[in-house]
């Protein structure tokens, strides 16, 4: 169980994340919506320990995480996976070379800095390669990939570390949507099979409405929403993402062509791909 | 909870192996890779030191006279000449100054010729980017011996020196900067229907300005101390007088000297780095 409470993060004036609190059970798969910059990423860099908060606290099945240092800072890391927009994997390197690298955390430094992994490491990640339908890729370096297969390897990559929630921060925006689906289908065959927490970024409302059972609502680094799919109702989508929208209003032609950006945040169910 | 934690290892070994046999029996030429690399690298160490005689007993010899030198340099003196010391390090750095404008100067043309997406002549070009190549091979040392002895002692052999090993360098990183240049923006230029000139003017210019400018400081950080070299085989400047003292002995002024020109390439280091990151 993952409790946040009173949560800020400031970078100079700017207020990335504001007092932010929520509790996510263990197994849950929850989504995170919210414009640009209302605090999404920065949330997950908190909780993954990557930014430190200057308010609040974070703890995971009851231990302060936001207290750790050191040692357990890392291994804490290693257990919160994260996965990036971008993939951030090491193009020069070779794609089963990138999924080793998530087990550093917990193997003596010295052979892993001259490159070597036991053969049982090697297997772990070939298995897990393979799960994500990647083995054949294992020796091609990382530059050489689609985005979908990159960030497959990425997904990969976090699993060997092994973690007990994976936070994942808009896997998707910068795929077409057939690898988007293969990616997000990836995640939630993770979160079903494995019972591990996913608490993933995303900002396609349809895609968070398919896929996540919660919902966490941000804007300008506050959590203005919270809760089950079923009452993320288009006057919610609304008001998380700064639009105020009168329903009636909403499905109007006029009301439509003065906020075009409103549209596909709008979608009906109807319009919906139904995936798997 | 997780499913391969449960696989035995000896297990996910042999699964792993059915599926990418190469990635659990790596090949043993890959194993050796790495050893055979290290050691052709000591291998070649230790060609090298016998080639030139170095034996540990040379090193000791070496490293005891140098601390004697050190030793001399101890307190680091003026001599009572700190105005003709200033007055050195400020002709080292007008050396610098000139050597780099004048390397500039040339560079320009050659690096505008050099460039395939200005010039489309095919010949002119290789000409060109060939003659840079072969000159580019000239350090600026080089290029000192020979016109101090065309020219005599003086700053003006220590200038043109700089300019001349400045020149094809620069007009080859200034053809690479031009030929870099997003196409896309000088297509938009040319889409509003402005002339040849001006699409250069507004399409190119901003691009490649920064970028030269930045390159151009740099070279004048390094000109700085290529100019000290270029001094001690008489261009002039505080080469010149460093030389003087190391062949009298007066040690405690070479440390001084030293210690100035150490901070004034640290300035000019630092005052180049500002600039450049306010330029990129």
């Amino acid at each position: 169980m993952l409790e946040v409470n009173g949560l800020v993060c400031r970078f100079g004036d700017v207020v990335a994340v504001d007092n932010a609190r929520l509790s996510i059970a263990g197994g849950e798969m929850v989504g995170v919506i919210g414009r640009s910059g209302s605090g999404k990423s920065s949330l997950l860099r908190l909780i993954n320990r990557l930014y430190t908060p200057q308010a609040g606290s974070i703890h995971w099945q009851g231990a302060c995480v936001s207290a750790y240092t050191g040692r357990d800072l890392r291994n804490w890391r290693r257990r919160a996976a994260i996965i990036f927009q971008d993939y951030n994997l090491i193009p020069r390197l070779d794609v089963l070379t990138n999924v080793l690298l998530g087990t550093l955390a917990t193997r003596p430094v010295l052979p892993s800095l001259a490159n070597y992994f036991t053969p049982e490491l090697r297997a772990r990640a070939v298995i897990e390669l393979d799960r994500l339908g990647m083995a054949e890729a294992a020796f091609k370096r990382t530059q050489y990939l689609s985005g979908g297969q990159q960030q497959r390897v990425a997904i990969a990559r976090a699993m060997v570390q092994d973690p007990e929630i994976l936070l994942a921060d808009e896997p998707v925006a910068s795929l077409d949507p057939v690898n988007s689906e293969i990616v997000m289908q990836s995640i939630l065959d993770i979160n079903r099979s494995r019972g591990l927490t996913v608490l993933i970024n995303l900002h396609s409302i349809d895609i968070a409405r398919r896929y996540c059972q919660r919902i966490i609502g941000m804007n300008q680094g506050r959590i203005v929403f919270d809760g089950p799919v079923s009452s993320l109702t288009d006057r919610a989508v609304a008001a998380i993402y700064g639009v105020t929208v009168d329903p009636e209003d909403a499905s109007s032609p006029e009301r439509r062509e003065a906020l075009p950006i409103m549209e596909p945040l709008l979608a009906t169910p109807a319009q919906k791909v139904v995936a798997r | 909870m997780n499913d391969t934690v449960a696989l035995s290892p000896a297990d996910m070994i042999a699964r792993a192996r059915a599926r990418v046999p190469r990635a659990i029996d790596i090949p043993l030429r890959e194993r050796l890779q790495p050893w055979a690399i290290a050691t052709a690298t000591f291998a070649l160490f230790i060609a090298c030191c016998i080639d030139l005689d170095l034996g540990p007993d040379v090193l000791a010899n070496g490293i005891g006279k140098l601390g004697g030198i050190l030793a001399a340099m101890w307190p680091p003196s003026a001599g009572g000449q700190w105005s003709r010391l200033l007055l050195a390090i400020a002709q080292t750095l007008g050396l610098a100054v000139l050597g780099t404008l004048l390397g500039i100067l040339g560079a320009l043309p050659l690096g505008l010729m050099g460039a395939r997406n200005l010039v489309s002549n095919a010949a002119i070009h290789f000409i060109v980017r060939r003659m840079m190549d072969v000159f580019r091979g000239i350090p600026a040392l080089v290029w000192a011996l020979i016109l101090v002895a065309a020219c005599g002692l003086g700053p003006l052999p220590g200038v043109l020196a700089l300019a001349f090993a400045d020149i094809p360098r620069l007009g080859k990183l200034f053809a690479e900067a031009i030929e870099s240049v997003d196409r896309r923006q000088r297509e938009s230029l040319q889409a509003t229907g402005a002339s040849g000139s001006l699409v250069i003017r507004f399409g190119m210019l901003p691009q490649v300005l920064p970028v030269c400018l930045s390159q151009c400081l740099y070279y004048l950080e390094q000109n700085f101390r290529a100019a000290a070299v270029v001094g001690v085989v008489g261009a002039g400047g505080i080469g010149f007088e460093l030389n003087e003292r190391i062949r009298i002995f007066a040690f405690d002024e070479v440390a001084l000297i030293t210690i100035l020109y150490i901070v004034i390439v640290g300035l000019l280091d630092e005052v180049s780095q500002r600039l450049r990151a306010r330029l990129i």
